[in-house]
């Protein structure tokens, strides 16, 4: 067929996608972008996991032994913000850039060059972000919260940190735009908004939740930065403002922040408990309300991170009450999962297990959430270890054990080749048994009243501080497998069908394995 | 989504293609203006209490979202509508909205119009349809589905003459594998 | 070994999954239970 004439297409890649590295720098498809998302994720996960081994190491004894303090702290901070910002929430972009368009039945993301910037911004964020622990001063060590005034002693690195927070803020009210604007506008004819997979479903109210909280992180880090060098007193006692204002606006940020960690957990978790139950997902239409008064309790119940600040007993108890709320919408969930495989043919492959994990592991995080959200009890728990047993519990074996479960399940999907089923087992087994050995005791040390953020401590912490260290150990070398197992389905393996899991419902399992660069050749038709 | 509707003329045919959309202007609309209330009442609260720069980056953001939904509708509302006259083909594009002009509109003569659906340079891409005349050529429909644009082609093809097609290439040249699976 | 039909296989599987269930649940309330037990310990022993 000859082609020798001029023609009047616009905007085509008539010569095919940008070859070696380049293409993945200009790549405007939504299943490169997913992988770079997901792949990058995986590295912070490394990254992030190797400050915990350090922590972990240092802790492994009383005294001090392997670090000094000061660099202890820049450990914690750098830990919690790499593995917020730079794995969790990569991943779950990752996903929602591979799963959303093939779940809705669209062939792309609605604003592909966008997605490509909001991706990018995030190399150059934490190259920066990890940059500043050469920097004068070292990184920042005030915490992830980076509460004034102890922030604004930090080095040189304080602008480079507030700098690198406010681009992976853009990076990610892109990527919410971007799904907002896909789900709302490019569903296949028939995908109506209660017809829609719960991914989808809680991906869109997540989205909702980073549009409306990213500007009050950015506006509150920027007053950070204007307060250090600029002369304004935003949160300096000493020129008329208040540091606990900081508290209060950071939680109301960082509150629904934390939802935005877990809700596109749940979503995962609600696809792949009905496949391997080999039943529709019990309740539907209340999983979907109670996702939404999940996210709109967020909103509400920020000051229970600062209970013993100093609130009107008042604010005590409309924080207290209002917590304490959230457990019905997520107990609805809970008991919807859990209904789901009532009486359903169960098989146990590695996703299954990892969704399994996650119900019965992030309950015990939700229920030590609910002991925290006790004002008069929280006295005690406020700073100890306890909370941070809490939160790795609701976001290690939750938000994180949902993105492998994910990972396990849509991995022959993208891949084309099924993973290797018994060592993803045994990847699971020993995670779970290990995560509880690392986890579990932080509950005594800190109901013992051992605070966080400390690389010393009294001897009486000693035993458990130990264990957890040792469960700590084999946790980070199992999470090698992980890799392992990744890395060589992507090289090859057995071939997947294009249904993968013979439970599976969903537009995406009616594409082939691995799916087209374009997908949806044939118009999708929504049961 | 391809439509086709009789025309006035007795040998007259009109088709309308439109890309997949799931929500119209309105609610696009009434979605912005809800997380802007949302959004500019959340900085307006901080503004109230002397933390005011969170208002501006509230701004920019309902800005940013704004402006990308905005491009996504008009995407998701372009329309192509090709006439297909006693004596002539036109093809007019322009946005489906109420009491909007075409805004680009091409016309061939309809003795001399020919239609190809041919491979995409890559693989990758779906293959595309295309109609010319005298050396002129226009690519429409990018925005279907291939089956939709393979459909489409065969009822243009055949009503109105191939261009030096020997076979319609199958949908495995039309991007429907992405990687060579063969080995 | 018998050929099942989908009906039979579907209840041994679920059989089989309840065995299993039991099995862990016991197991992993052990653990837990244990686990506290230890922190009752080695805590309501305080060195002198």
């Amino acid at each position: 067929m000859s082609e020798a004439t001029t023609h009047d297409a616009h905007d085509h890649h008539d010569h095919g996608p940008a070859k070696g590295l380049m293409r993945w720098v200009t790549t405007t498809n939504h299943k490169d972008i997913g992988t770079l998302y997901l792949l990058f994720s995986l590295l912070m996960f490394f990254v992030g996991g190797a400050m915990a081994m350090v922590i972990r190491a240092e802790l492994f004894a009383p005294g001090m032994q392997i670090v000094d303090p000061y660099f202890f702290n820049q450990m914690t901070t750098n830990h919690a913000l790499i593995m917020i910002f730079g794995a969790v929430m990569p991943a779950f972009v990752g996903l929602a850039n591979w799963l959303l368009p093939m779940m809705i039945g669209a062939p792309d993301m609605a604003l592909p060059r966008m997605n490509n910037w909001s991706f990018w911004i995030l190399p150059f964020a934490f190259s920066m972000l990890i940059g500043t622990l050469f920097m004068d001063g070292g990184a920042p060590a005030a915490g992830w919260t980076i509460y004034p005034p102890l922030v604004l002693q930090t080095g040189d690195a304080f602008p480079f940190m507030i700098f690198a927070i406010h681009m992976m803020g853009i990076s990610s009210v892109m990527g919410a735009i971007n799904v907002i604007a896909t789900i709302l506008n490019m569903r296949a004819p028939g995908m109506t908004l209660m017809k829609m997979p719960l991914f989808v479903w809680t991906w869109l109210i997540t989205a909702y939740l980073l549009i409306a909280v990213m500007p009050v992180l950015a506006g509150a880090v920027t007053m950070l930065l204007t307060d250090k060098y600029f002369h304004t007193s935003f949160f300096t006692a000493a020129g008329g403002g208040d540091p606990v204002m900081y508290q209060h606006i950071f939680w109301f940020f960082g509150h629904p922040e934390v939802y935005i960690l877990i809700l596109p957990a749940f979503g995962i978790v609600s696809q792949i408990i009905p496949t391997f139950a080999r039943k529709q997902l019990f309740g539907y239409s209340s999983m979907v309300y109670a996702t939404a008064s999940i996210a709109f309790l967020s909103f509400i119940v920020w000051a229970h991170h600062m209970f013993t600040v100093g609130m009107p007993v008042a604010g005590e108890l409309f924080f207290m009450y209002a917590t304490m709320l959230i457990a019905v919408p997520t107990g609805v969930k809970v008991f919807n999962w859990v209904s789901t495989m009532w009486k359903g043919s169960m098989t146990f492959e590695t996703p299954m297990l990892f969704a399994l994990g996650f119900v019965v592991l992030f309950t015990i995080g939700g229920f030590s959430g609910l002991m925290l959200a006790i004002a008069p009890s929280d006295f005690q728990y406020h700073d100890t270890y306890f909370v941070v047993a809490h939160f790795h519990y609701v976001l290690v074996t939750g938000a994180i054990y949902a993105i492998m479960a994910g990972t396990y399940y849509w991995l022959p999907k993208w891949t084309g080749h099924m993973y290797n089923e018994t060592l993803g087992k045994w990847h699971f087994w020993l995670s779970t048994i290990t995560v509880n050995i690392l986890f579990f005791p932080q509950h005594f040390l800190g109901l013992a009243g051992m605070p966080r953020r400390i690389p010393d401590y009294s001897v009486q912490f000693a035993e458990f501080n130990m264990i957890s260290s040792i469960g700590g150990f084999a946790f980070g070398l199992s999470q090698l497998m992980f890799a392992y197992i990744v890395i060589s389905t992507i090289r090859g393996g057995k071939k997947a069908s294009d249904q993968v899991w013979d439970g599976a419902k969903g537009l995406e399992w009616t594409l082939p394995s691995p799916p087209p660069y374009h997908s949806f050749t044939e118009a999708p038709e929504v049961k | 989504m391809v439509t086709t509707l009789p025309g006035p003329g007795q040998d007259d045919y009109r088709f309308i293609l439109r890309p997949d959309r799931s929500l119209s202007w309105r609610g696009n609309l009434l979605f912005v203006g809800s997380v802007a209330a949302i959004s500019f009442s959340i900085g307006i609260g901080f503004a109230v209490i002397g933390l005011w720069l969170v208002l501006p980056f509230a701004g920019l953001e309902i800005g940013l979202l704004t402006i990308g939904l905005y491009l996504t509708v008009l995407r998701r509302h372009q329309v192509e509508v090709i006439s297909i006259r006693h004596d002539e083909v036109e093809i007019a594009r322009g946005v489906d909205r109420p009491g909007s002009q075409p805004r680009e509109t091409t016309t061939f003569p309809r003795a001399w119009v020919r239609v190809a659906y041919r491979r995409a340079e890559h693989p990758w891409y779906p293959c595309r349809l295309v109609l010319g005349a005298h050396g002129r050529e226009i690519e429409i429909g990018d925005f279907l589905h291939v089956a939709e644009r393979r459909s489409c082609a065969t009822a243009l093809g055949n009503m109105l003459g191939w261009r030096d097609m020997k076979s319609m290439p199958g949908d495995d040249d039309c991007g429907h594998r992405w990687v060579d699976d063969n080995n | 070994m018998m050929t099942m039909n989908p009906v039979q296989e579907d209840s041994v599987r679920k059989q089989r999954t309840r065995r299993m269930a039991i099995g862990l649940g016991v197991l992993a309330i052990a653990f837990y239970i244990g686990f506290i037990l230890m922190s009752v310990f080695v805590y309501s022993n305080p060195t002198p």
